[in-house]
Protein backbone atom coordinates (compact mmCIF):
# COMPACT_ATOMS: atom_id res chain seq x y z
CA UNK A 1 0.00 0.00 0.00
CA UNK A 2 2.83 2.32 1.02
CA UNK A 3 4.71 1.48 -1.81
CA UNK A 4 1.87 2.27 -4.17
CA UNK A 5 1.32 5.84 -2.27
CA UNK A 6 4.82 6.81 -2.96
CA UNK A 7 5.39 5.70 -6.71
CA UNK A 8 5.28 8.90 -8.80
CA UNK A 9 2.33 9.46 -10.95
CA UNK A 10 2.23 8.93 -14.54
CA UNK A 11 1.59 12.59 -15.67
CA UNK A 12 4.41 13.48 -13.52
CA UNK A 13 6.54 10.68 -15.03
CA UNK A 14 5.22 12.08 -18.50
CA UNK A 15 7.12 15.55 -17.76
CA UNK A 16 10.17 14.45 -16.29
CA UNK A 17 10.86 12.11 -19.57
CA UNK A 18 9.10 14.82 -22.25
CA UNK A 19 11.55 17.70 -21.18
CA UNK A 20 14.77 15.20 -22.27
CA UNK A 21 13.11 13.63 -24.98
CA UNK A 22 12.25 17.14 -26.46
CA UNK A 23 15.99 17.81 -26.30
CA UNK A 24 16.48 14.57 -28.03
CA UNK A 25 13.95 14.91 -30.40
CA UNK A 26 14.96 18.14 -31.93
CA UNK A 27 18.74 17.16 -32.28
CA UNK A 28 17.84 14.39 -33.93
CA UNK A 29 15.59 16.20 -36.35
CA UNK A 30 17.62 19.05 -37.25
CA UNK A 31 20.80 16.87 -37.50
CA UNK A 32 18.28 14.68 -40.15
CA UNK A 33 17.43 17.85 -41.70
CA UNK A 34 21.50 19.04 -41.71
CA UNK A 35 21.23 22.05 -40.23
CA UNK A 36 24.13 21.74 -38.52
CA UNK A 37 26.29 20.39 -41.22
CA UNK A 38 26.03 17.36 -43.94
CA UNK A 39 26.07 13.93 -42.76
CA UNK A 40 27.64 10.86 -44.43
CA UNK A 41 25.53 8.06 -45.89
CA UNK A 42 26.24 5.74 -42.32
CA UNK A 43 25.69 8.67 -40.19
CA UNK A 44 22.44 9.56 -41.66
CA UNK A 45 20.97 6.40 -41.28
CA UNK A 46 21.99 5.48 -37.99
CA UNK A 47 20.12 9.13 -36.89
CA UNK A 48 16.92 7.89 -38.99
CA UNK A 49 17.25 4.92 -37.00
CA UNK A 50 17.57 6.95 -33.82
CA UNK A 51 14.63 8.91 -35.09
CA UNK A 52 12.37 6.22 -35.24
CA UNK A 53 12.91 4.64 -31.91
CA UNK A 54 12.91 8.68 -30.54
CA UNK A 55 9.51 8.42 -32.50
CA UNK A 56 7.93 5.30 -30.96
CA UNK A 57 9.57 6.66 -27.71
CA UNK A 58 7.10 9.71 -27.74
CA UNK A 59 4.48 7.54 -28.99
CA UNK A 60 4.08 5.36 -26.31
CA UNK A 61 4.43 7.67 -23.64
CA UNK A 62 1.57 9.52 -25.10
CA UNK A 63 -0.40 6.33 -25.21
CA UNK A 64 0.91 5.96 -21.34
CA UNK A 65 -0.44 9.47 -20.13
CA UNK A 66 -3.54 8.89 -22.03
CA UNK A 67 -4.44 5.59 -20.80
CA UNK A 68 -3.90 6.91 -17.13
CA UNK A 69 -6.20 10.08 -17.40
CA UNK A 70 -9.15 7.47 -18.74
CA UNK A 71 -8.04 5.13 -15.86
CA UNK B 1 13.36 38.89 -35.39
CA UNK B 2 15.33 38.44 -31.73
CA UNK B 3 14.13 35.81 -29.97
CA UNK B 4 14.73 35.24 -26.28
CA UNK B 5 14.56 31.47 -24.86
CA UNK B 6 14.02 31.10 -20.99
CA UNK B 7 14.49 27.60 -20.16
CA UNK B 8 16.49 25.82 -17.52
CA UNK B 9 16.75 22.79 -19.65
CA UNK B 10 19.77 23.00 -21.46
CA UNK B 11 18.88 20.34 -23.79
CA UNK B 12 16.04 22.19 -25.19
CA UNK B 13 17.03 25.50 -24.96
CA UNK B 14 20.05 24.96 -26.79
CA UNK B 15 18.17 22.81 -29.75
CA UNK B 16 15.63 25.16 -29.82
CA UNK B 17 18.31 28.25 -30.36
CA UNK B 18 19.97 26.25 -32.77
CA UNK B 19 16.39 26.28 -35.04
CA UNK B 20 16.07 29.79 -34.55
CA UNK B 21 19.18 30.50 -35.86
CA UNK B 22 18.94 28.49 -38.81
CA UNK B 23 16.14 30.52 -39.59
CA UNK B 24 18.36 33.47 -39.97
CA UNK B 25 16.96 35.29 -36.83
CA UNK B 26 19.06 36.09 -33.73
CA UNK B 27 18.67 34.25 -30.87
CA UNK B 28 20.01 34.08 -27.18
CA UNK B 29 19.38 32.12 -23.91
CA UNK B 30 18.43 32.77 -20.27
CA UNK B 31 18.37 29.65 -18.31
CA UNK B 32 16.31 31.47 -14.90
CA UNK B 33 14.10 34.35 -14.87
CA UNK B 34 16.55 36.65 -13.04
CA UNK B 35 19.00 36.39 -16.21
CA UNK B 36 15.55 36.66 -18.76
CA UNK B 37 14.56 39.80 -16.70
CA UNK B 38 18.13 41.70 -16.90
CA UNK B 39 17.67 40.80 -20.54
CA UNK B 40 14.03 42.11 -20.98
CA UNK B 41 14.97 44.95 -19.35
CA UNK B 42 18.23 45.67 -21.56
CA UNK B 43 16.70 44.51 -24.96
CA UNK B 44 13.42 44.72 -26.78
CA UNK B 45 12.51 40.98 -28.31
CA UNK B 46 10.54 40.45 -31.12
CA UNK B 47 9.27 36.59 -29.50
CA UNK B 48 10.14 35.34 -26.36
CA UNK B 49 9.66 31.34 -25.46
CA UNK B 50 9.36 30.81 -22.01
CA UNK B 51 8.86 27.36 -19.84
CA UNK B 52 6.41 26.90 -17.48
CA UNK B 53 8.03 25.83 -14.91
CA UNK B 54 11.89 27.11 -14.29
CA UNK B 55 13.29 25.08 -11.71
CA UNK B 56 11.01 26.29 -8.82
CA UNK B 57 9.56 29.48 -9.99
CA UNK B 58 6.31 29.22 -11.98
CA UNK B 59 6.54 30.65 -15.55
CA UNK B 60 2.70 31.93 -15.99
CA UNK B 61 3.76 34.12 -12.77
CA UNK B 62 6.62 35.48 -14.95
CA UNK B 63 4.73 35.44 -18.35
CA UNK B 64 2.23 38.01 -16.48
CA UNK B 65 5.38 39.84 -15.02
CA UNK B 66 5.87 40.43 -18.69
CA UNK B 67 2.99 41.29 -20.11
CA UNK B 68 2.13 43.88 -17.42
CA UNK B 69 5.66 46.09 -18.62
CA UNK B 70 5.10 45.27 -22.38
CA UNK B 71 1.44 43.98 -23.19
CA UNK B 72 2.55 44.20 -26.65
CA UNK B 73 5.73 41.24 -26.34
CA UNK B 74 5.27 38.45 -27.83
CA UNK B 75 5.56 34.89 -26.02
CA UNK B 76 4.92 31.60 -26.27
CA UNK B 77 4.98 29.35 -23.49
CA UNK B 78 6.43 25.81 -23.46
CA UNK B 79 3.53 24.01 -20.82
CA UNK B 80 4.90 21.46 -18.25
CA UNK B 81 2.14 19.37 -19.14
CA UNK B 82 0.24 18.22 -21.97
CA UNK B 83 -2.73 20.02 -20.60
CA UNK B 84 -5.70 22.27 -22.17
CA UNK B 85 -6.14 23.92 -18.71
CA UNK B 86 -2.44 25.14 -18.63
CA UNK B 87 -3.02 26.16 -22.12
CA UNK B 88 -6.19 28.44 -21.80
CA UNK B 89 -5.07 30.03 -18.81
CA UNK B 90 -1.80 30.85 -20.65
CA UNK B 91 -3.75 32.55 -24.00
CA UNK B 92 -6.04 34.24 -20.65
CA UNK B 93 -2.97 35.66 -19.36
CA UNK B 94 -1.87 37.03 -23.25
CA UNK B 95 0.53 34.60 -24.11
CA UNK B 96 0.84 34.25 -27.75
CA UNK B 97 0.83 30.45 -28.59
CA UNK B 98 2.00 27.33 -26.67
CA UNK B 99 4.51 24.59 -28.12
CA UNK B 100 3.57 21.21 -26.38
CA UNK B 101 6.21 19.09 -25.30
CA UNK B 102 8.24 17.31 -27.24
CA UNK B 103 8.15 19.68 -30.20
CA UNK B 104 9.80 19.41 -33.55
CA UNK B 105 12.23 21.88 -35.45
CA UNK B 106 8.78 22.15 -38.26
CA UNK B 107 6.48 23.35 -34.80
CA UNK B 108 8.89 25.76 -33.77
CA UNK B 109 9.56 27.51 -37.73
CA UNK B 110 5.76 27.20 -37.31
CA UNK B 111 5.67 29.82 -34.70
CA UNK B 112 8.17 31.63 -36.01
CA UNK B 113 6.05 32.30 -39.44
CA UNK B 114 3.53 33.31 -37.11
CA UNK B 115 5.30 35.68 -34.82
CA UNK B 116 6.59 36.97 -38.03
CA UNK B 117 2.66 37.61 -39.68
CA UNK B 118 1.59 38.64 -36.43
CA UNK B 119 4.92 41.34 -35.80
CA UNK B 120 4.04 42.36 -39.36
CA UNK B 121 0.13 43.39 -38.42
CA UNK B 122 1.17 45.16 -35.38
CA UNK B 123 4.23 47.10 -37.43
CA UNK B 124 1.58 47.83 -40.22
CA UNK B 125 -0.92 49.63 -37.31
CA UNK B 126 1.97 51.56 -35.85
CA UNK B 127 2.65 52.72 -39.33
CA UNK B 128 -0.79 53.71 -39.87
CA UNK B 129 -1.01 55.33 -36.67
CA UNK B 130 2.24 57.36 -37.31
CA UNK B 131 0.84 58.43 -40.64
CA UNK B 132 -2.45 59.41 -39.22
CA UNK B 133 -0.51 61.57 -36.43
CA UNK B 134 1.75 62.83 -39.44
CA UNK B 135 -1.38 63.49 -41.18
CA UNK B 136 -2.90 65.87 -38.56
CA UNK B 137 0.18 67.54 -37.91
CA UNK B 138 0.52 68.30 -42.13
CA UNK B 139 -2.84 69.81 -41.88
CA UNK B 140 -2.33 71.64 -38.24
CA UNK B 141 0.81 73.95 -40.07
CA UNK B 142 -0.52 72.61 -43.67
CA UNK B 143 1.82 73.13 -45.97
CA UNK B 144 1.00 74.57 -50.05
CA UNK B 145 0.35 71.81 -52.52
CA UNK B 146 3.06 69.66 -54.07
CA UNK B 147 3.18 70.72 -57.72
CA UNK B 148 4.30 68.03 -59.64
CA UNK B 149 3.29 69.48 -63.61
CA UNK B 150 6.22 71.30 -65.00
CA UNK B 151 6.57 72.24 -68.63
CA UNK B 152 10.75 72.21 -67.92
CA UNK B 153 11.87 69.86 -70.20
CA UNK B 154 15.20 68.88 -67.04
CA UNK B 155 12.33 68.60 -64.55
CA UNK B 156 9.84 66.93 -67.04
CA UNK B 157 12.46 64.36 -67.61
CA UNK B 158 13.28 64.08 -63.88
CA UNK B 159 9.72 63.58 -62.57
CA UNK B 160 9.76 60.85 -65.65
CA UNK B 161 13.16 59.27 -64.02
CA UNK B 162 11.45 59.06 -60.35
CA UNK B 163 7.59 58.03 -61.69
CA UNK B 164 9.72 55.59 -63.33
CA UNK B 165 12.26 54.53 -60.83
CA UNK B 166 9.89 54.49 -57.43
CA UNK B 167 8.41 50.94 -58.32
CA UNK B 168 12.24 49.39 -58.09
CA UNK B 169 13.65 49.11 -54.92
CA UNK B 170 17.07 50.55 -56.71
CA UNK B 171 18.59 53.31 -54.15
CA UNK B 172 17.97 56.79 -55.77
CA UNK B 173 20.34 59.75 -55.28
CA UNK B 174 18.34 62.96 -55.74
CA UNK B 175 20.91 66.23 -56.26
CA UNK B 176 20.31 69.90 -56.39
CA UNK B 177 20.54 73.14 -54.41
CA UNK B 178 18.77 73.55 -51.40
CA UNK B 179 15.35 74.13 -51.38
CA UNK B 180 14.41 72.46 -54.64
CA UNK B 181 12.24 70.37 -52.85
CA UNK B 182 14.43 66.83 -52.19
CA UNK B 183 12.45 65.79 -49.67
CA UNK B 184 9.30 65.99 -51.18
CA UNK B 185 10.50 64.13 -54.01
CA UNK B 186 12.07 61.25 -51.63
CA UNK B 187 8.65 61.07 -50.26
CA UNK B 188 6.89 61.03 -53.39
CA UNK B 189 9.01 58.18 -54.42
CA UNK B 190 8.22 55.99 -50.83
CA UNK B 191 4.12 56.97 -51.54
CA UNK B 192 4.87 55.76 -55.20
CA UNK B 193 6.42 52.69 -54.39
CA UNK B 194 5.60 49.22 -53.15
CA UNK B 195 6.52 50.27 -49.38
CA UNK B 196 3.99 52.61 -49.57
CA UNK B 197 2.20 51.40 -46.46
CA UNK B 198 5.77 50.95 -44.80
CA UNK B 199 7.81 53.11 -42.62
CA UNK B 200 9.38 56.18 -44.10
CA UNK B 201 12.07 57.73 -42.04
CA UNK B 202 13.84 60.31 -42.60
CA UNK B 203 17.72 61.19 -41.19
CA UNK B 204 19.25 64.52 -41.51
CA UNK B 205 22.93 63.45 -41.81
CA UNK B 206 24.72 67.29 -40.83
CA UNK B 207 22.18 67.91 -37.58
CA UNK B 208 24.25 66.06 -35.50
CA UNK B 209 27.57 65.09 -34.08
CA UNK B 210 29.34 61.87 -35.50
CA UNK B 211 28.73 59.96 -32.42
CA UNK B 212 24.92 61.03 -32.38
CA UNK B 213 24.55 60.41 -35.87
CA UNK B 214 25.84 56.83 -35.91
CA UNK B 215 23.78 56.26 -33.04
CA UNK B 216 20.69 57.57 -34.19
CA UNK B 217 21.03 55.55 -37.65
CA UNK B 218 22.00 52.07 -36.19
CA UNK B 219 21.05 52.44 -32.01
CA UNK B 220 23.09 51.77 -29.13
CA UNK B 221 23.55 49.82 -25.97
CA UNK B 222 23.46 50.70 -22.50
CA UNK B 223 27.53 52.16 -21.77
CA UNK B 224 27.87 52.53 -25.19
CA UNK B 225 29.67 56.39 -25.28
CA UNK B 226 28.59 58.90 -21.99
CA UNK B 227 24.76 59.63 -21.55
CA UNK B 228 23.76 56.41 -23.17
CA UNK B 229 21.77 55.24 -20.26
CA UNK B 230 19.72 52.47 -22.13
CA UNK B 231 19.59 50.65 -25.14
CA UNK B 232 18.32 52.30 -27.99
CA UNK B 233 17.16 51.23 -31.73
CA UNK B 234 18.07 53.13 -34.38
CA UNK B 235 16.03 55.13 -37.37
CA UNK B 236 17.74 51.84 -39.51
CA UNK B 237 15.33 49.48 -37.88
CA UNK B 238 12.31 52.07 -37.48
CA UNK B 239 13.22 51.67 -40.96
CA UNK B 240 13.06 47.70 -41.75
CA UNK B 241 10.98 46.99 -44.45
CA UNK B 242 10.50 50.12 -45.43
CA UNK B 243 12.57 53.45 -46.86
CA UNK B 244 15.53 55.14 -45.31
CA UNK B 245 15.99 58.56 -46.50
CA UNK B 246 19.15 60.27 -46.10
CA UNK B 247 19.14 63.74 -46.63
CA UNK B 248 22.63 65.71 -47.42
CA UNK B 249 24.37 62.54 -47.16
CA UNK B 250 27.39 64.35 -48.63
CA UNK B 251 28.00 65.08 -44.87
CA UNK B 252 27.91 61.32 -43.86
CA UNK B 253 31.23 60.88 -42.24
CA UNK B 254 34.00 58.98 -43.47
CA UNK B 255 33.84 56.77 -40.36
CA UNK B 256 30.04 56.05 -40.50
CA UNK B 257 30.30 54.94 -44.59
CA UNK B 258 31.61 51.91 -44.14
CA UNK B 259 28.72 51.24 -42.02
CA UNK B 260 26.51 52.09 -44.07
CA UNK B 261 28.10 50.32 -47.25
CA UNK B 262 27.65 47.74 -45.17
CA UNK B 263 23.83 47.78 -44.38
CA UNK B 264 23.44 48.39 -48.20
CA UNK B 265 25.45 45.12 -49.21
CA UNK B 266 24.40 42.70 -47.07
CA UNK B 267 21.48 43.63 -45.03
CA UNK B 268 23.35 43.96 -42.06
CA UNK B 269 24.23 46.45 -39.06
CA UNK B 270 25.85 46.53 -34.92
CA UNK B 271 24.23 49.09 -32.62
CA UNK B 272 26.92 51.16 -31.06
CA UNK B 273 29.14 49.42 -28.24
CA UNK B 274 27.56 46.28 -29.33
CA UNK B 275 29.23 43.22 -31.68
CA UNK B 276 25.83 41.32 -32.57
CA UNK B 277 25.12 41.92 -36.32
CA UNK B 278 21.40 42.63 -36.81
CA UNK B 279 19.22 42.43 -39.60
CA UNK B 280 17.09 45.31 -42.18
CA UNK B 281 15.85 45.51 -44.91
CA UNK B 282 15.90 48.97 -46.44
CA UNK B 283 15.48 50.94 -49.81
CA UNK B 284 17.57 53.81 -49.55
CA UNK B 285 16.67 57.03 -51.08
CA UNK B 286 20.08 59.79 -50.27
CA UNK B 287 19.86 63.73 -51.32
CA UNK B 288 22.68 65.77 -51.82
CA UNK B 289 23.45 69.35 -52.61
CA UNK B 290 26.83 68.46 -53.33
CA UNK B 291 29.14 67.15 -56.21
CA UNK B 292 29.50 63.51 -54.79
CA UNK B 293 32.09 63.11 -57.30
CA UNK B 294 33.97 65.59 -56.42
CA UNK B 295 34.01 64.81 -52.62
CA UNK B 296 34.58 61.30 -53.90
CA UNK B 297 37.47 62.50 -55.78
CA UNK B 298 38.80 64.86 -52.65
CA UNK B 299 38.92 61.34 -50.90
CA UNK B 300 35.67 62.67 -48.55
CA UNK B 301 33.11 60.39 -49.67
CA UNK B 302 34.19 56.61 -50.68
CA UNK B 303 33.73 55.49 -53.89
CA UNK B 304 31.92 52.40 -53.61
CA UNK B 305 29.37 53.83 -51.29
CA UNK B 306 28.70 56.07 -54.09
CA UNK B 307 28.14 53.76 -56.72
CA UNK B 308 26.10 51.80 -54.23
CA UNK B 309 23.80 54.83 -53.63
CA UNK B 310 24.13 56.19 -57.34
CA UNK B 311 22.02 53.23 -58.91
CA UNK B 312 19.49 55.83 -60.34
CA UNK B 313 20.22 59.88 -59.88
CA UNK B 314 17.77 62.33 -60.32
CA UNK B 315 18.36 65.84 -60.67
CA UNK B 316 16.32 68.52 -59.12
CA UNK B 317 17.07 72.18 -61.65
CA UNK B 318 17.37 75.15 -59.13
CA UNK B 319 14.33 77.31 -59.39
CA UNK B 320 15.91 79.66 -61.73
CA UNK B 321 16.32 77.23 -64.77
CA UNK B 322 12.73 76.17 -64.30
CA UNK B 323 11.51 80.22 -65.71
CA UNK B 324 7.98 78.40 -67.27
CA UNK B 325 7.19 76.90 -63.91
CA UNK B 326 8.03 79.96 -61.54
CA UNK B 327 5.46 81.64 -61.72
CA UNK B 328 2.85 78.47 -61.30
CA UNK B 329 4.45 77.94 -58.03
CA UNK B 330 3.88 82.08 -57.15
CA UNK B 331 0.48 81.54 -57.46
CA UNK B 332 -0.21 78.29 -55.69
CA UNK B 333 1.66 79.97 -52.65
CA UNK B 334 -0.50 83.16 -53.11
CA UNK B 335 -3.25 80.69 -53.32
CA UNK B 336 -2.74 78.59 -50.20
CA UNK B 337 -1.59 81.83 -47.89
CA UNK B 338 -4.14 84.07 -48.37
CA UNK B 339 -6.74 81.28 -47.37
CA UNK B 340 -4.48 80.16 -44.51
CA UNK B 341 -4.13 84.02 -43.46
CA UNK B 342 -7.65 84.47 -44.46
CA UNK B 343 -6.64 87.63 -46.43
CA UNK B 344 -8.23 88.48 -49.67
CA UNK B 345 -5.04 88.69 -50.82
CA UNK B 346 -5.52 87.06 -54.58
CA UNK B 347 -2.87 88.57 -57.07
CA UNK B 348 0.22 90.46 -57.70
CA UNK B 349 0.97 93.71 -59.03
CA UNK B 350 2.54 94.06 -62.36
CA UNK B 351 6.09 95.31 -60.60
CA UNK B 352 5.34 92.02 -58.53
CA UNK B 353 5.82 89.67 -61.24
CA UNK B 354 8.30 91.63 -62.78
CA UNK B 355 10.53 91.01 -59.71
CA UNK B 356 9.27 87.41 -58.89
CA UNK B 357 10.38 86.49 -62.88
CA UNK B 358 13.75 88.78 -62.51
CA UNK B 359 14.82 87.48 -58.60
CA UNK B 360 17.23 84.43 -59.16
CA UNK B 361 15.90 82.70 -55.90
CA UNK B 362 19.16 81.36 -54.56
CA UNK B 363 17.32 79.46 -51.61
CA UNK B 364 15.43 77.83 -54.65
CA UNK B 365 11.59 77.15 -53.69
CA UNK B 366 11.57 77.38 -50.23
CA UNK B 367 12.82 81.08 -50.15
CA UNK B 368 9.56 81.47 -53.18
CA UNK B 369 7.28 80.02 -50.15
CA UNK B 370 8.15 81.95 -47.45
CA UNK B 371 8.49 85.26 -49.55
CA UNK B 372 4.87 84.58 -50.19
CA UNK B 373 4.48 83.48 -47.30
CA UNK B 374 5.45 87.04 -45.68
CA UNK B 375 4.17 88.87 -48.51
CA UNK B 376 0.83 87.61 -47.86
CA UNK B 377 0.40 88.66 -44.57
CA UNK B 378 1.79 92.12 -45.05
CA UNK B 379 0.83 93.17 -47.80
CA UNK B 380 -1.00 96.23 -47.30
CA UNK B 381 -4.07 95.57 -49.93
CA UNK B 382 -5.38 93.26 -52.05
CA UNK B 383 -2.41 93.05 -54.02
CA UNK B 384 1.21 91.73 -53.45
CA UNK B 385 3.25 94.57 -54.60
CA UNK B 386 6.94 94.35 -55.53
CA UNK B 387 8.36 95.92 -52.14
CA UNK B 388 6.41 93.16 -50.16
CA UNK B 389 8.78 90.85 -52.51
CA UNK B 390 12.45 90.34 -51.68
CA UNK B 391 15.28 92.38 -53.51
CA UNK B 392 17.85 90.80 -55.80
CA UNK B 393 20.37 92.34 -52.53
CA UNK B 394 18.16 89.60 -50.46
CA UNK B 395 20.31 86.62 -51.86
CA UNK B 396 23.00 87.29 -50.26
CA UNK B 397 21.63 86.02 -46.69
CA UNK B 398 21.19 82.53 -48.46
CA UNK B 399 25.07 81.91 -48.80
CA UNK B 400 24.44 81.60 -52.65
CA UNK B 401 25.58 84.13 -55.20
CA UNK B 402 23.14 87.05 -56.22
CA UNK B 403 22.42 86.92 -59.58
CA UNK B 404 23.88 83.70 -60.05
CA UNK B 405 22.96 82.64 -64.23
CA UNK B 406 22.64 79.48 -65.13
CA UNK B 407 23.26 77.71 -68.49
CA UNK B 408 20.11 76.40 -70.14
CA UNK B 409 18.17 79.06 -68.24
CA UNK B 410 16.45 81.83 -69.98
CA UNK B 411 19.28 84.42 -70.34
CA UNK B 412 21.02 85.90 -73.27
CA UNK B 413 24.39 85.10 -73.97
CA UNK B 414 25.95 88.97 -72.93
CA UNK B 415 24.41 88.27 -69.48
CA UNK B 416 25.96 85.07 -69.41
CA UNK B 417 29.24 86.26 -70.42
CA UNK B 418 28.90 88.78 -67.25
CA UNK B 419 28.19 86.69 -64.76
CA UNK B 420 31.13 84.16 -66.23
CA UNK B 421 33.68 86.81 -66.38
CA UNK B 422 32.61 88.53 -62.96
CA UNK B 423 32.88 85.09 -61.26
CA UNK B 424 36.16 84.35 -62.92
CA UNK B 425 37.30 87.79 -61.55
CA UNK B 426 35.87 87.83 -58.31
CA UNK B 427 38.06 84.29 -57.65
CA UNK B 428 41.27 85.05 -58.64
CA UNK B 429 44.10 86.96 -57.17
CA UNK B 430 44.29 89.31 -60.30
CA UNK B 431 43.70 90.09 -63.83
CA UNK B 432 46.34 87.71 -65.43
CA UNK B 433 45.26 84.72 -63.95
CA UNK B 434 41.83 85.90 -65.04
CA UNK B 435 42.59 86.65 -68.34
CA UNK B 436 44.67 83.28 -68.72
CA UNK B 437 41.76 81.15 -67.30
CA UNK B 438 38.80 83.00 -69.82
CA UNK B 439 41.38 82.39 -72.48
CA UNK B 440 41.47 85.89 -73.40
CA UNK B 441 44.24 88.44 -73.48
CA UNK B 442 44.22 90.99 -70.37
CA UNK B 443 43.45 94.23 -73.08
CA UNK B 444 40.10 92.43 -74.05
CA UNK B 445 39.49 91.43 -70.30
CA UNK B 446 39.78 95.09 -69.79
CA UNK B 447 37.32 96.31 -72.67
CA UNK B 448 34.64 93.19 -71.56
CA UNK B 449 34.90 94.51 -67.79
CA UNK B 450 34.05 98.03 -69.01
CA UNK B 451 31.41 97.01 -71.43
CA UNK B 452 29.60 95.39 -68.16
CA UNK B 453 30.17 97.76 -66.15
CA UNK B 454 32.45 95.24 -63.71
CA UNK B 455 35.10 97.68 -62.34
Amino acid sequence: MDSEQNAPRPISVSHELKSPLTGIQMTLHLLMEEKIGPLNEKQAMMVKQAKLDCDRLVEAISRYVSNDKRG
Amino acid sequence: MDILIIDDDPGISSTTRLAVEAEDHYAETADSTEAARRRIREEKWDLIFLDVRLGDENGLEFLKEILEKTPEQLVVIFPAFSSVEIAIKATQAGAFDYLEKPFTPDRVRGILLKAKKALSTNRELSTLKNTVTELKTQVDRSGPPTRFESEDPTMIATLDTIFRAAASPASILILGESGTGKSVIARTIHENSKLADKPFVTVSCPSLSKELLESELFGHVRGAFTGAVKDQWGKVHAADGGTLFLDEIGELPLSIQPKLLRLLQEREYERLGENKPRKANVRIIAATNRDLKASVAAGEFREDLFYRINVISVEMPPLRARTKDLMGFAHDYLDHFSKQVGREVKVFSAKALDRIRTHQWPGNLRELRNSIERATILARGKEIEDTDLPSGGDAAQTGTPAGYVVPGSDVTLEELEREHIKLIVDRVKNLQDAAILLGIDKATLYRKRKKFDLN
